[in-house]
């Protein structure tokens, strides 16, 4: 080629033109569910992704961005930076975002493959290519972290097993099954919008911001190694919304009711991240209710939702209870992992002075009122506020039913439905919608953790439930009056480092 | 209550250090109502309505060449349409304004 092409040029020239249509075969075989979800297309090819990354490109900045990662592992390490952080019940938080998001990641890859495979438009198939390998990256990067985490920390030695075991995982399975097995377009609102559109940003962006405060640069590498892929994700989400919107107006009604479900859906997993903002950094430089504030309301329903009203799309039908959950989401869901920890893989803790005093000051009309006596029980005795064995779940999103009522704080907000003469229970009005939209696709539900205790595996209790998590009854509880604490304060004193955070 | 354009932005990554300083600066130059909050590992920079960013301008800033397509190196993240993205300049945009 001897003229330079332009970079519009050079994507239709190495991405979009490589798609042809089978003479062979009905294209209707080839693509068998391209017209099960009523979504109707006219001429789809003419859509963009605004990114155009051609393949040779997008393998040698996903390269720089792997090396440049490891590298900064190396040096975390030969730094002692573990010893280094500010408090390292930070690291509890990080398990949790260990369980809960690299599995995500890795179900994130796969759903793509199924979208891309299943969606002929070129722009959407050849994004989707890059973001399937994207979350393999993220996952494999993740899995590293870990790795190298657990030399010096509980909980993740048979991270496979905790992975695929551990009650609280379901969550996020539950949450990736559902897209999967839902239409490719379906799947395609679901992760690309709800989720990375959405809420990716309050994962990556205050949660490294915090890391980079308690002086976790190895977390901070991995978030931003992470988010640096999600501005292409985001365009996709948007990009295949917008098309969907505008190829045909009967594609509205179906496209609402997409958005009312995985809104909620992905709000729900999210859950565990406003513990991530406001509980577990010692130091936090924004909390979830203002994180929901900038990347949600502002950023999503007075932007992107303003400008979708033109097609008829209004807000999500529980966006004003994520709004009005947003000043007690953090403080119940860390209630639940405390009522949870002798059970669970990253434990709960007793909140400091410091703790308090922040959490009133950022909450000043819930936390005291409502959630500070029960962290306050745990003052003298750890373990005063656990539930006997394994809490009861939401048929939905698969977390406890612990979720107050924001209307009426002191009342659980648990619903009630029936369904082939059985009771289900939701933990709010947004999983009961979703449950009953589709009751027969959650009714399947079987959770392990249940059936664990109800014998199907073994007799021996707790023991055998610990085994088949994969970690010791040890691994779990509270954090400052584990052995972990306690190796990580001998670890400083090797190294000098006798000075303890107060908060002041 | 008057009712104002909503913002569009980036979040940019602050390991990308002068690039990262002279991309800020362009879009100060090129655009009305620029705010720029900085959380440290990166820096939010918004504009109301609509945000442009010229290669000219942040080469000028920079004082030396500058590819506009590796400004994905450090958009961690960004709110509004990507109307427009070539080798000279980049919009994002919300419609209704
Ligand atoms: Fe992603
Ligand atoms: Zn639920």
């Amino acid at each position: 080629m001897a003229a330079r092409m332009g970079l519009k040029q050079k994507y239709h020239a190495m991405t979009r033109d490589l798609m042809w249509d089978s003479q062979e075969f009905d294209m209707k075989r080839v693509y068998p569910l391209i017209e099960k979800e009523g979504i109707i297309l006219k001429d789809p090819s003419r859509w963009e992704d605004p990114f155009r990354m051609a393949y040779n490109q997008y393998v040698k900045v996903q390269a720089e961005k792997d090396l440049l990662y490891h590298a900064v592992r190396n040096a975390f390490e030969a730094n002692e930076g573990h010893a280094k952080v500010v408090d390292a019940r930070w690291y509890e938080g990080v398990k949790a975002f260990a369980i809960a998001v690299q599995p995500a990641e890795y179900q994130a890859h796969r759903l793509m493959a199924y979208i891309g495979r299943n969606i002929p438009i070129e722009a959407i198939r050849f994004a989707t290519i890059n973001q399937c390998l994207d979350e393999l990256r993220h996952a494999q990067i993740e899995i590293k972290h870990y790795a190298h985490m657990s030399k010096k920390i509980d909980g993740l030695h048979a991270y496979a097993q905790t992975n695929e075991n551990l009650w609280f995982n379901t969550v996020t399975k539950s949450f990736f099954e559902d897209a999967l097995s839902a239409g490719p377009f379906e799947a395609l609102v679901a992760i690309a919008f709800s989720f990375e559109y959405v809420f990716t940003n309050i994962l990556f962006l205050p949660f490294a911001t915090s890391a980079a405060a308690v002086g976790d640069d190895n977390f901070v590498a991995v978030g931003k190694s992470v988010q640096s892929d999600e501005s292409r994700h985001m365009a996709l989400g948007m990009s295949a919304l917008k098309m969907l919107l505008e190829e045909d107006d009967r594609n509205v009604p179906i496209i609402q009711r997409w958005l009312d479900k995985w809104y909620w859906r992905a709000y729900r997993i999210f859950s565990v991240v406003a513990t991530l903002i406001d509980y577990y950094p010692r130091i936090r430089p924004i909390s979830w209710k203002r994180a929901f504030k900038t990347y949600v309301e502002d950023q999503v329903f007075e932007g992107l939702f303003k400008d979708f009203r033109k097609y008829g799309i209004r807000l999500p039908l529980h966006a004003e209870d994520s709004i009005k959950e947003k000043e007690h989401y953090s403080h119940a869901v860390m209630r639940i992992l405390n009522h949870a920890k002798h059970v669970n893989a990253f434990r709960g803790f007793r909140l400091h002075p410091d703790d308090y005093e922040w959490l009133s000051s950022e909450y000043p009309d819930t936390f005291e009122r409502y959630y500070a006596p029960f962290f306050r029980r745990m003052d003298d005795h750890v373990l005063a506020v656990a539930t006997p064995g394994i809490p009861a779940i939401c048929t939905v999103c698969q977390i406890p039913l612990e979720f107050p009522d924001p209307d009426n704080p002191t009342r659980f907000w648990t619903q009630y439905s029936e369904y082939n003469n059985k009771t289900y229970m939701t933990c709010s009005p947004g999983c009961k919608h979703i449950f009953e939209q589709e009751p027969h696709k959650y009714a399947q539900i079987w959770w392990p953790a249940e059936a664990y205790v109800s014998g199907e595996f073994g007799e021996n209790l707790p023991d055998d439930l610990f085994k088949y998590f994969g970690f010791a009854p040890e691994e779990a509880n509270e954090y400052y009056s584990s052995r972990d604490y306690e190796r990580w304060l001998q670890y400083r004193k090797q190294l000098g480092l006798d000075q303890i955070f107060t908060g002041r | 209550m008057e009712t104002k354009a909503a913002y569009v932005g980036m979040d940019l990554d602050t390991s990308g250090g002068d690039v990262v300083e002279a991309i800020i600066e362009a879009v100060e130059r090129d655009n009305e109502g620029v705010v720029v909050e900085d959380f440290t590992v990166y820096k939010k920079v918004k504009a109301p309505g609509k945000l442009l960013v010229r290669r000219e301008t942040v080469e000028e800033c920079l004082g030396r060449e500058w590819e506009m397509d590796s400004l994905q190196l450090f958009m961690s993240s960004y709110f509004g349409f990507i109307s427009d993205w070539d080798e000279d300049q980049l919009i994002i945009h919300w419609e209704n304004v």
